[in-house]
């Protein structure tokens, strides 16, 4: 009814010269129609590349293992061919990514971007390409008169983050996959994004996938989070329930590592140890060596992503008990 | 010593004592220099915690560059021992080089990548004499345990072989090797994992715990100042807006009762 | 702190000690190749000459096909082929690993002191840089050589490095200059680090692998330039070598009969045969001397 995108158990695994490394670990979630999912995880938790695994867009040495991807009105993105799922992107998923990587072409202007990025979709009407151009970047507070004729070296990185965005809505797509948007930005120019992502959302009733390593900038954005830690997703709701009644012990100890403006510094602390290494055979859950939950089950089984309460998923073996415990 | 009894008693007995520092680039093609740090006055006592916040171009990276010994200001006194750091010669130098340190942010950039752990870390022992040179590798694993390595895990590891959090924990062991006085942490964990953050700060209050060390701590997280202040026993927040000090105190008082505009905007865009 | 020991020793576990550089270089299919090649002519010319009997005159074998006797048959003096090339062998090698040196030398020497020394000394050295890279090389190398006429290997090298380091030291020095103003430098100079370990220490290891390839590209350079100079005759032909047997082959009968092909075809085989060893030397190399690259 509602669903916009299902992912179910999506395994990609990379190629190096040392053996095969698992980035993406049968990761499951859904969008709901005019949702914004926070998708949250450190470095090497794979939150990219499920990013473009959704898009069925991971170039070699990477492969998708398994899993689909449906799509409301389109089906499974992952059983598509190259071309049939370039039709599918932009007018029904887009994706933005981010700024610093060389994702603009420093020979064009922001106009040819349009003209371009329209044209290799079929729309060659000038005129209504600029009315476009025009439209969108007054959307996301740029002046089109100046911006169009600007070079990206012209833009500061908090410009170009809006044009690309502003590009990614020409074809006026049902869902919108931000790849780390802000994190190169400073605070005022995050600030400004997650707002006129906002009003965007709000306005044009896209969902939005928003992919971030912070924590922070999800709650007050977001409605439903999915955290990853080592390419397993770990934890999966709505914000506010996963901030104060998270079933992850992961999500815990993310949480406790945050210091907060006014609370008891001594509450909160860093997660010892570290991620576990991509070339180790992990045997049990990613998280266990860890994890201060952690019992002998923990290093031999890997836990089931499950729903313990409506909406609410974690993997753990020890969720219902941690439930329980919170109230 | 005209200067010491110039400044004064304060200036003669603080580690570091900044008398109206300023610092301006001259930009081409501009007609006015940027003012980067513009009249910034403090004073740092030994084993002292300061947190300096501001937001990006505020002038507190520069502000801790002039501390370090890297950035000649324009104009102001910048004091290390009641002397002038950047007329320091000689013995006076050399204990002043010894004693002032920095953790930069980007430990990516900050390790040779062609050097091992090892051979980052022994030459500043060496060039200090802080140990035998038979007894350098024992010396350089008791730095990597003290950040939390393993030693036979790391020492002969490259750069790229780690992770940023691992560098990062190098970097803090390298800077505290000479046994420095005061640390200038700019923006120490702004690149690292947020669940690792905390432990790379609770290292640098170790240090501080068992050496007296003194920190200048740059960040622009006022949260993260205040943790790093209040673990590490109290200290002062200074607040920094287009290169001046607009608000200096104590951090309590300065968090819950703050008297600049610009605090507040900073403490209220924290999100709790 | 149990759980972060755990953590720590997973990681590590995998994260055995580094290989050493032989095992690095040896890893590459290309490396072992090519060190096999180079070895091979240094076994072949310095070696050689002990097992093999030297070519001699004879008159009444000129031209001869290739045999037993001579396996790639013999010259218009009827010398045998085989050994002229290796009796040349050790003479080419010299003159080429000298000049290499040399060249790579200066070229290093000239492009990390400019690029460090910052003023008077670092604008006099780019200064005379520069000149020299305006002189055209080859012609340069042509007068000296015409003007020198000396066998001796260490002139040839000389002559033949004249100007082989000039753009090599622009090179070194504009990768000096980013290095220098990089972070870690500038760590080294917080911890009071000698300017000797900046460079040597700091800057050196990370000019390496380059500094490496072009010696490898020079002793190539100095190959074809030698055997360039002598075919042309520009330099005597009191040392035989392989410069000198192309020349020959081609103006005394390599040309008169598809049954000489082999006379003519010898020197250019081990010509090509070394560059060949060369450059896959090179990628055995870079893998060594570049931490980035070396496999995690």
């Amino acid at each position: 009814m509602n669903l916009l995108l299902s992912v179910e158990g999506v395994r990609v695994n990379y190629r190096t010269e040392r053996g095969e490394i698992t980035a993406v670990r049968n990761v499951s979630f859904y969008v709901d129609k005019g949702d914004i999912l926070g998708i949250v995880g450190e470095s090497g938790s794979g939150k990219s590349t499920l990013a473009y695994s959704v898009l069925n867009y991971i170039k070699p040495p990477g492969k998708i293992i398994s899993g689909s991807v449906k799509l409301e009105g389109v089906g499974d993105l992952l059983k598509l061919g190259k071309e049939d799922v370039r039709k599918v992107l932009w007018k029904e998923i887009a994706i933005v990514p981010q700024a610093t990587q060389n994702s603009m072409n420093p020979t064009m202007d922001v106009k040819d971007h349009f003209i371009d990025t329209m044209a290799a979709h079929g729309q060659n009407d000038k005129q209504k390409i600029l009315e476009t151009a025009n439209r969108l970047l007054e959307e996301v507070k740029l002046d089109p008169q100046i911006v169009l004729s600007a070079y990206p070296h012209q833009l500061s990185g908090g410009m170009k983050q809006r044009v690309l965005i502003a590009l990614s809505l020409v074809f006026e797509p049902k869902l919108l996959i931000l790849d780390e948007p802000t994190s190169a930005l400073d605070v005022v120019n995050q600030r400004l994004i997650m707002d006129l992502l906002k009003a965007l959302h709000q306005k044009m009733g896209i969902s939005i996938i928003f992919i971030t390593h912070d924590i922070q900038l999800i709650k007050g954005f977001a409605n439903k989070v999915l955290i990853l830690y080592a390419g397993k997703a770990m934890e999966l709701g709505d914000v506010n329930e996963v901030w104060n009644t998270p079933l992850n012990p992961y999500t815990i100890a993310l949480l406790k590592s945050i210091p907060t403006l006014h609370g008891d510094v001594n509450s909160v602390s860093g997660i010892p140890g570290s991620m576990p290494d991509p070339y180790a055979e992990i045997t049990g859950c990613p998280f266990a060596s860890r994890c201060k939950f952690a019992k002998p089950v923990c290093f031999e089984k890997d836990p089931d992503f499950l729903e313990y309460k409506p909406g609410h998923f974690s993997a753990c073996h020890f969720s219902k008990d941690i439930g329980d415990n919170y109230g | 010593m005209d200067e010491l009894q110039e400044v004064g008693i304060q200036a003669k007995t603080s580690l570091l004592y900044f008398d109206n520092v300023s610092v301006h680039f001259e930009i081409k093609g501009m007609d006015k220099p940027l003012i980067a740090v513009d009249g910034v006055s403090f004073s740092m006592n030994d084993g002292e915690l300061a947190a300096l916040v501001g937001e990006s171009g505020s002038g507190k990276s520069t502000l801790g560059r002039v501390v370090v010994g890297l950035q000649k200001p324009t104009s102001g006194k910048a004091l290390f021992r009641g002397k002038d750091i950047y007329k320091l010669k000689g013995k006076a130098f050399l204990e002043y080089r010894r004693s002032v340190q920095l953790v930069h942010q980007d430990p990516y950039a900050a390790l040779n990548p062609a050097l091992t752990i090892y051979e980052s870390l022994a030459p500043a022992l060496r060039r200090w004499n802080i140990v035998d040179k038979k007894d350098t590798r024992k010396a350089v694993s008791s730095m990597l345990e003290f950040v939390g390595l393993r030693p036979e895990n790391y020492i002969d590891k490259y750069p790229n072989q780690l992770s940023g959090g691992e560098r990062q924990r190098i970097c803090v062991a390298r800077a505290l090797s000479v046994r420095p006085k005061l640390v200038v942490a700019d923006e120490p964990v702004t690149m690292i994992d947020v669940s690792l953050r905390l432990s790379i700060v609770d290292l640098l209050l170790n240090s501080k715990k068992q050496f007296g060390t003194s920190y200048i701590f740059i960040t622009h997280d006022m949260a993260l100042a205040r943790y790093f202040l209040l673990k590490g026993g109290g200290g002062k927040l200074m607040v920094m807006e287009n290169g001046k000090l607009v608000e200096m105190g104590d951090v309590e008082e300065v968090i819950n009762n703050p008297k600049h505009e610009y605090t507040k905007k900073l403490i209220e865009s924290v999100t709790e | 702190m149990n759980s972060q020991d755990k953590g720590v020793e997973k990681k590590s576990g995998q994260k055995s000690q580094n290989p050493s550089s032989f095992t690095v270089f040896w890893r590459n299919k290309y490396a072992r190749i090519g060190l096999i090649i180079t070895v091979g002519f240094f076994v072949m010319g310095f070696i050689g000459p002990l097992v093999y009997p030297a070519p001699k005159i004879d008159l009444t074998e000129i031209f001869a096909p290739p045999s037993l006797a001579h396996p790639l048959g013999t010259d218009y003096l009827g010398r045998d082929t085989l050994g002229d090339i290796i009796y040349g062998t050790g003479y080419i090698l010299e003159v080429t690993f000298i000049a290499a040196l040399i060249g790579t030398g200066i070229g290093v020497a000239i492009g990390i002191a400019s690029g460090y020394f910052r003023g008077a000394v670092g604008s006099l050295l780019m200064a005379i840089t520069d000149i020299v890279l305006t002189i055209p090389g080859m012609i340069l190398i042509l007068v000296v050589a015409s003007v020198v006429r000396s066998g001796n290997p260490l002139i040839v090298a000389g002559v033949l490095s004249v100007t082989a380091w000039a753009g090599f030291a622009r090179a070194i020095r504009s990768q000096i200059l980013s290095l220098r103003s990089s972070i870690f430098v500038e760590e080294a100079r917080l911890l009071n680090l000698s300017s000797f370990h900046i460079i040597f220490k700091e800057l050196m290891p990370n000019v390496m692998s380059y500094t490496a390839i072009n010696f490898i590209f020079s002793v190539q350079g100095a190959l074809f330039a030698s055997v360039g100079l002598y075919f042309l005759g520009v330099l005597p032909f009191s040392a035989y070598n392989w410069g000198v047997m192309l020349s020959e082959a081609t103006s005394f009968g390599g040309f008169l009969a598809p049954s000489l092909a082999v006379y003519l075809i010898s020197p250019i085989a081990v010509i090509t045969l070394f560059t060949v060893g060369l450059i896959y030397l090179s990628f055995g190399i870079d893998e060594v001397f570049n931490p980035r690259t070396r496999r995690r």
